[in-house]
C-alpha cells in the first residue's frame, strides 16, 4: 500500500518538472524549490518528528555539505557527484558533534544547543577567510558539464533534488518498517520509559540525527551546484533552519507525507506571496507565521490530516 | 540460590539518605514484597536496582554478574523489567505498539515481536482493546499495561512500583491474579506496594523499610505483628 503510494508519488514527482515545457522557466524554478524544501523538512522529520528532537540546527548540516562538496570541487578538482556524498558524511558527523553535548540533554535544552551549532557553523565559515573565502563566499565557475553536476537544462536539476527527495522519503518509510522506527517513536513518547524497555536511547537518537543530517548534507551540495554561489549567511541561517521546522510542522510531522507536503506547501506560498506583493517586505513571514497558528489550532497534526480528515468525511 | 542479591546499597538526595545500607536477596521465583510507609524509599530502591539512579555505594549483584551502575537500558537487556508508579505509556502509540516496543527487546523482526506482544496481550487480558491509543485507555488498562509492556521484554526479574494503587478492590483482586500468573511462568518478582493487605496475599517474604532502612523481613503474617512494623505504619502509641 505505501509502497505503492511512494511509487506513485516517484512518477507524478518526475513528471511535475516536465510541465515546464509549457509553463515556462520560472515555474521549473519554484519545481524545484519546492522539492528543496519537501527534502529538508522530510529529512529533518527523521529527528524532530519521529524522535520527537526538534533540531534547529539542520541549516548547519546544509552548510557542511555545500562547503565541503564545493571546497573538494574547487581545490582538488572532485566531481560534486562524489563531493555530495562526502559532504554528507561529514554533515552526518558533525551531528555527532552536538550529540555528544546536547543528545544527554533533554528538551528545549536540546533545541538551543542545536541553535547554536548553526551560528558556530556560520562562524568558522566567516573566520577561516583562507579556506573559505570568509563572507565573499565561493563562486562556481559554469561548466554546464553534467560529470560536474552541472546542467544547462534546469530540469535535470529539479531531478536531482527529485532524486534526493525520494531518498529521503523512502528512509523515513525504512525506518518506520523497522524496529529503529518503534524505537524512535518510543524515545518521542516518554524517553525514560524507553530505557527501561532496553532501548539505548542516546544510540537511537544519535543514528536518527546521523541520517537526518546526512541527506541534509546532500541537499547542501544540491544547493551550491544549482546556485554555483554559496555565503555563510546563506547557508549556515537560523532563518533557513526554522523553515525547514516551519515546513514539516505545516505538513504534520512523524507521517511519511506530513513534512514532504509542508514543504511542497510552504514554497508555493512563499512564491506567490513574493509573486503578489512584492513591495512589502516580511508580508510572507507574517502571513506563513499566522497559517502555522492557524495550523497548529485546527490540526496540530499538520494540514496533510486535516486534508485526509475533510476527505474521509465526504 | 539468589537470582538478584543487594549488598549495603546507599542513596543519598543532598543531606537526605533515601536507602541506608539496604540489602536484600531474591531467590529464582520468589515473590517479594517490600512495604513501607510513604517517604520510605521504596521507589529509590527500583530506580537504584533498574538503572535509573546511581547508588553511592554497595553492589547490585544479578546471578553471579555485578550490574551496579549499569545503565538503564542495559539492565532491561540483563533481564531486570521495571514498570512506573505513575504509569508513563507511550501515548501516541496503540497499546500493542507499546507492548511491541518491549518486545523487539528479544526479537528483531517486527512479525515475530508482534507475536510475542499478541501474547503476553492474551496474559494481560488486553487483547480487547489492543488496537486502541494509550491515552484512551483507563488507569485500570494503563496498570496492566505496563506490566505487559514489562512481560513482553522476557524479563527473568519483574519489579512491579506500587502497581495496584488507585485501583478498587475488585481491579486488586484481578491484578493479583495476574501477579499469580505471571510467577507461575517462572519470573521473580518484587513487589512494591502501599496495600499491605494486597501484598500479604502473594508475596513469599516482606522486606519493610522505613526512613531508608531496613527494619524487618520475613513471613508475611510474622511481619504485619512485628512491633517496628506497626510503629512505622501507625506510629508510636500503637505498637
Amino acid at each position: 500500500m505505501e509502497r505503492r503510494r511512494i511509487m506513485a508519488m516517484m512518477v507524478l514527482f518526475a513528471i511535475l518538472p516536465l510541465l515546464g515545457e509549457f509553463a515556462g522557466r520560472q515555474y521549473v524554478t519554484l519545481v524545484i524549490m519546492m522539492f528543496f524544501y519537501a527534502t529538508l523538512a522530510s529529512a529533518w522529520d527523521i529527528m524532530g518528528g519521529r524522535a520527537g528532537q526538534v533540531s534547529l540546527g539542520n541549516a548547519g548540516f546544509l552548510a557542511i555539505g555545500a562547503y565541503t562538496s564545493t571546497l573538494l570541487f574547487l581545490r582538488f578538482g572532485i566531481s560534486p557527484w562524489v563531493g555530495m556524498f562526502i559532504g554528507a558524511t561529514v554533515a552526518g558527523l558533525s551531528s555527532f558533534v552536538i550529540g555528544l553535548t546536547a543528545l544527554r540533554l533533554k528538551g528545549v535544552f536540546f533545541v538551543m544547543s542545536s541553535l547554536a551549532f548553526v551560528q558556530v557553523v556560520q562562524l568558522l565559515l566567516t573566520h577561516f577567510v583562507s579556506v573559505t573565502n570568509g563572507d565573499i563566499g565561493l563562486f562556481i565557475p559554469l561548466t554546464s558539464n553534467p560529470t560536474q553536476m552541472q546542467f544547462s537544462q534546469p530540469i535535470f536539476y529539479a531531478w536531482l533534488i527529485d532524486g534526493i527527495l525520494f531518498l529521503a522519503i523512502f528512509a523515513n518509510y525504512s525506518i518506520s518498517k523497522r524496529r529503529i522506527g518503534f524505537y524512535l517513536s518510543a524515545i518521542r513518547e516518554d524517553e525514560d520509559a524507553a530505557q527501561a524497555l532496553g532501548i539505548n536511547t542516546g544510540l537511537y537518537k544519535s543514528l536518527a540525527f546521523f541520517i537526518s543530517a546526512f541527506i541534509t548534507g546532500m541537499v547542501g551540495a544540491f544547493y551550491a551546484q544549482y546556485f554555483l554561489f554559496i555565503t555563510p549567511t546563506s547557508t549556515a541561517t537560523i532563518p533557513l533552519s526554522i523553515q525547514i521546522v516551519l515546513a514539516a510542522i505545516i505538513g504534520g510531522t512523524g507521517k511519511i507525507w506530513g513534512p514532504v507536503f509542508g514543504g511542497i506547501v510552504f514554497e508555493v506560498l512563499t512564491y506567490f506571496l513574493q509573486l503578489s506583493f512584492p513591495t512589502i517586505a516580511g508580508l510572507n513571514y507574517t502571513i506563513i507565521g499566522a497559517l502555522l497558528m492557524l495550523i497548529v489550532i485546527v490540526s496540530p497534526q499538520g494540514f496533510l490530516a486535516l486534508v485526509e480528515r475533510m476527505i474521509r468525511s465526504k | 540460590m539468589n537470582l538478584l542479591k543487594l549488598n549495603a546499597i546507599t542513596k543519598k538526595f543532598g543531606g537526605l539518605l533515601a536507602l541506608d545500607h539496604v540489602s536484600l536477596q531474591v531467590d529464582e521465583k520468589e515473590v517479594l514484597g517490600v512495604i513501607g510507609p510513604n517517604g520510605s524509599g521504596k521507589t529509590t530502591l527500583i530506580n537504584v536496582i533498574s538503572g535509573f539512579y546511581q547508588p553511592d555505594s554497595g553492589d547490585i549483584i544479578l546471578g553471579d554478574t555485578n550490574i551496579t551502575r549499569w545503565p538503564a537500558h542495559r539492565i532491561s537487556k540483563a533481564g531486570i523489567a521495571r514498570t512506573f508508579q505513575n504509569t508513563r505509556p507511550f501515548l501516541n502509540m496503540t497499546i500493542k505498539e507499546n507492548v511491541i516496543v518491549g518486545a523487539l527487546s528479544v526479537k528483531s523482526d517486527i512479525k515475530e515481536a508482534t507475536e510475542v506482544a499478541q501474547k503476553v496481550l492474551e496474559e494481560t487480558g488486553l487483547q480487547g482493546k489492543a488496537e486502541r491509543l494509550a491515552k484512551d485507555t483507563s488507569i485500570q488498562d494503563r496498570k496492566r499495561l505496563e506490566v505487559a509492556r514489562a512481560l513482553s521484554t522476557s524479563p527473568k526479574i519483574l519489579l512491579l512500583d506500587e502497581p495496584m494503587a488507585g485501583l478498587t478492590e475488585e481491579e486488586i483482586r484481578d491484578f493479583l491474579a495476574l501477579i499469580q500468573r505471571t510467577r507461575e511462568r517462572g519470573i521473580t518478582i518484587i513487589l512494591i506496594e502501599h496495600i499491605v493487605k494486597a501484598v500479604q496475599q502473594v508475596a513469599d517474604r516482606i522486606t519493610v523499610l522505613d526512613y531508608g532502612k531496613k527494619i524487618c523481613e520475613g513471613k508475611p503474617q510474622e511481619v504485619v505483628k512485628n512491633p517496628d512494623v506497626l510503629k512505622a505504619y501507625l506510629g508510636e502509641d500503637y505498637a
